[in-house]
């Protein structure tokens, strides 16, 4: 095995990320509308698949409303730059800034709470977010739902699906990269420790609430600019795209992909993405077949796919190892 | 306000607070006997309703009928469920349980939906027809008959615990497994008895539930109601649970009369967050001492 | 006033007094040992000065502060260190990370630093690593760098807890039973070390000890617990001649191994 390694990325990893990378750049101008269209869906599920992997693969806080701080993001960035006359990419990051203070504000309960308590507080925020969408027509435009229109840049409306995906997949790169930097940083190792042991993580002068809420306003964030982006990607947002379904999707992802691991993120939210599309025929057992991947995946895999990885090298290894013991046998013999 | 209209939503609070009480017992029944915390369980209220309506719209049964064949037929596939899925789960960490019962509920739901695709929603009951006048002041006899028998389930169950064998073993597990069989409880048979009983509760709320609010698939959100009744209780004391959905469903009922409905949509949430936040341990619940 | 000092603490659990008016008094740079049958209460005293149960009541204090009053991440952040009996290692996690996390008082990054992964930041990583590295090379560990922790046996778990207490440069610093699942050689390898260090960092040494060769020649003063309450102090001679530490450990049928 060779010891190649970039900032700390293995070899695999390495040439994995590049090869998607070169993919997402090269190929798109030779596929159509609809395929930019689907791939822009994707690198959204990324975002939202990297920021909730944070707070529950990393963190270890469950989390059954990544959905309602998307919801906040889209509504909040439309708001903004439809009502208010901002700027599209002011009010996305603004967007963003928005979910993430709820996001502080949800964490707050959860200082106290862990386990399924926290799963249960998270579905009843998941509901009142529901139910205040749809009681604020005056923002959201209520049950009936609010057009998102397209933003421009440099004078030119991204209106081609094509044009807007490559604005999108800059996006889901910075968010990659500041998820990367994160885990390898104080913070994440903090992230990493409270996860593990609570006990040991504050006499490590690890702070239990505010690393708590930090993985809250992180991941709130990122879900917020995946919602802002998801508003105009789509064109039109009503309450039921962010309902508990998306939620669970979002935990889906991220358990199949792999818990606490960005490429586990990125391949969970490739690999679910394009599925339904290619199951279209199976469209009506979409929530079946989800909850069994998932039931599958956690009890055989609980490492999710990128887990199967170093499971398959350590097996041929080990084969080796018994083969090239098998030959020494044999000349023993 | 008239008091006519107060009586008519005191009866409509402690209707809905009763089945908020249900679906809360049957949450906590399976927590405590098996460690499980079921975020399918409101699926499973949805399945008895479902089962209701199946076999009194297919099968043109009588409701009494309908009424015992859906108990059964949901506490076996409680047990089926306990015995695949819920099992291996038994002894796995927090999140996975959530997310392998949320996986559960969603395949239910599912199932259910694609498995009935009629347009008809609801079924006959003996108190269709019936109407009940308190002076003069009608009441809806669904109400009357959602109270009257969650109550008597809710002592049924009551009674159980305290004076059965079977009913002490249950609880006996739930406080020491490895005691138990010492003991010579069989431990596995009680994680089956636990689950079939819990479903079945779960099932009885769905067809008290249907006549009045329509069998959809969507029925199970109203696990949340339960939880909050549950925690309102600190997850641990039946009474505790039925006084915390009955309180629930009062409040719910009347903010909603006074406030309208925004109000009475987060109801459920608010209470949620202040007991959790002020009393942990529920209204009557004790802090344990826990030694690190 | 010592510079590190508990006066009169006790820990309650439901009515048991798992500590009781128990007082302690360390110089600095010093090394005290705590001994006791099991159940004596020692675990308790330390988790209550880390700040993991709450004391019924007492005072702590390191370098005339008073930290009683702290959460625990503050008191670690103070100068208290520790390690753990079960060695509490974070499983998912590489050494090298687990180790790093023991300097997170002393990061050099901020959390937006963190997050946008500025050059800064980058800077303050690999000096991060460095010490980490360090540490672990004095442990004889450097190899297991990368390896996930979970994998490794308690022996080297162990040492890596007490790495990982070390980089946070703690001024006091508890161990708790530092060489439980060591061979006799191994364990005098792994005091060897750890005295070294606490000797070029100044760390005060609080230790709870099963293995009395390794307590009498570490340690310049004893304490003994028993029934949470302490029994006998004094130089490891003087304790090993103490007719009631001697009736504390035979009185509860387990021999000293002394």
């Amino acid at each position: 095995m060779s010891d190649f390694s970039l900032m700390g990325l293995k070899a695999p990893t390495v040439i994995f990320g590049a090869a998607l990378l070169l993919l997402a750049l090269a190929l798109p101008p030779w596929f159509g509308s609809y395929h930019h269209y689907l791939a822009s869906l994707a690198l959204i599920n990324i975002i939202m698949a990297v920021g909730l992997n944070i707070l529950t693969g990393n963190a270890g806080q469950i989390s059954l409303c990544n959905s309602s701080f998307m919801a906040i993001g889209a509504y909040a960035t439309t708001y903004l730059s439809v009502k208010l006359g901002l700027s599209y990419w002011l009010a996305l990051p603004l967007g963003g800034v928005i979910s993430a203070i709820s996001g502080f504000f949800l964490g707050f309960p959860a200082l106290r709470l862990r386990g399924f308590y926290l799963a249960v507080v998270t579905l009843g925020f998941l509901e009142v977010s529901q139910i205040l969408i749809e009681q604020l027509p005056g923002i959201t435009g209520g049950v009936r739902g609010i057009s998102s229109p397209r933003p421009a840049l440099f004078g030119h409306t991204l209106s081609s699906d094509l044009s807007f995906y490559y604005v999108i997949l800059a996006i889901t790169l910075a968010t990659i990269w500041c998820a990367y930097s994160l885990l390898r940083s104080p913070t994440g190792r903090a992230f990493e420790a409270i996860r593990s042991s609570e006990a040991a993580a504050q006499t490590l002068a690890v702070p239990l609430a505010q690393t708590k809420l930090a993985a809250f306003v992180i991941s709130a964030f990122f879900a917020g600019i995946g919602g802002g982006l998801f508003a105009s990607l789509v064109g039109f947002i009503d309450p039921l795209e962010f309902g508990v379904w998306t939620s669970v999707r979002h935990v889906v992802f991220i358990v199949v992909g792999g818990l606490g691991s960005i490429t586990g993120s990125v391949v969970g939210a490739i690999v679910l993405t394009v599925l339904p599309e290619v199951l279209r025929a199976f469209k009506e057992y979409q929530e079946f077949v989800f909850g069994g991947l998932l039931l599958v995946v956690l009890i055989l895999l609980p490492h999710g796919l990128v887990g199967l990885g170093p499971a398959i090298r350590a097996r041929l290894t080990q084969s080796d190892a018994t083969s090239v013991a098998a030959a020494q046998r044999g000349v023993a013999e | 306000m008239t008091t006519s209209i107060v009586l008519q939503l005191i009866v409509a609070g402690l209707s809905s607070g009763s089945i908020y009480a249900l679906v809360g017992l049957g949450l906590m029944l399976a927590f405590k006997g098996t460690g499980i915390v079921n975020f399918a369980h409101g699926e499973l209220v949805a399945l008895g309703a479902y089962a209701a309506l199946f076999f009194s719209v297919v099968l043109k049964l009588p409701y009494w009928q309908v009424f015992i064949l859906t108990l059964i037929f949901c506490g076996v596939v409680g047990v089926l469920l306990e015995r695949t899925l819920i099992r291996p789960l038994m002894r796995a960490p927090s999140f996975t349980i959530v997310v392998a019962t949320l996986a559960i509920g969603l395949m239910i739901k599912n199932v259910l939906r694609l498995s009935w695709q009629e347009s008809v929603s609801t079924f006959a009951t003996p108190f269709d027809e019936l109407s009940l006048r308190v002076g003069e002041i009608s009441i809806n006899p669904h109400y009357v008959w959602i109270i009257s028998c969650s109550f008597a389930i809710m002592g049924l169950l009551a009674l159980f615990f305290r004076k059965n064998l079977t009913g002490k073993a249950m609880q006996a597990v739930s406080q020491n497994t490895t005691a138990a069989r010492l003991m010579g409880i069989r431990v596995s048979r009680i994680f089956s008895l636990t689950f079939a009983v819990s479903s079945a509760i779960a099932a009885l709320a769905g067809i008290l539930m249907a006549p009045v609010v329509g069998v959809e698939a969507e029925m199970g959100s109203v696990i949340l109601k339960g939880f909050v009744a549950a925690i309102l209780g600190g997850f641990n004391s039946l009474p505790g649970c039925v006084v915390g959905g009955l309180t629930l469903g009062l409040l719910e009922t009347f903010g909603g009369a006074y406030f309208g409905g925004t109000f009475k949509a987060v109801t459920a949430f608010v209470l949620l967050m202040f007991v959790l936040l002020v009393r942990p341990h529920g209204i009557f619940g004790r802090a344990e001492a826990r030694r690190v | 006033m010592s510079f590190f000092s508990i006066d009169n603490m006790s820990v309650i659990f439901g009515g048991l007094r798992a500590v009781s008016n128990v007082s302690l008094a360390l110089g600095e740079g010093e090394i005290h040992g705590v001994i006791g049958p099991n159940g004596a209460g020692k675990t308790s005293l330390i988790n209550a000065v880390s700040g993991l149960v709450p004391m019924a009541g007492g005072t702590i204090h390191l370098d005339g502060k008073p930290l009683q009053a702290l959460p625990p991440h503050r008191r670690a952040a103070a100068g208290i260190g520790r390690t753990f009996q079960h060695a509490e290692i974070f499983p998912d996690q590489s050494v090298i990370a687990n180790v790093m996390t023991g300097g997170f008082a002393h990061r050099q990054s901020s959390l937006l630093q963190d997050f946008l992964g500025t050059p800064g930041k980058a800077a303050a990583e690999r000096q991060a690593r460095r010490e980490a590295e360090q540490m672990l090379d004095a442990f004889g560990l450097l190899s297991f760098c990368d390896a996930l922790a979970g994998d490794l046996p308690f022996g080297t778990l162990k040492k890596i807890d007490l790495a990982r207490a070390l980089v946070g440069k703690p001024r006091v610093l508890m161990l708790d039973e530092p060489t439980s699942g060591m061979n006799d050689t191994e364990a005098q390898e792994v005091i060897a070390a750890c005295r070294r260090i606490a000797g070029e960092l100044r760390v005060t040494l609080l230790v709870i000890e099963h293995n009395m060769r390794v307590i009498m020649g570490l340690a310049n003063m004893i304490h003994v617990l028993d029934h949470g309450e302490k029994i006998a102090d004094g130089t490891p001679a003087e304790i090993q001649r103490n007719p009631l530490v001697i009736e504390a450990y035979l009185g509860h049928g387990s021999a000293a191994h002394a």
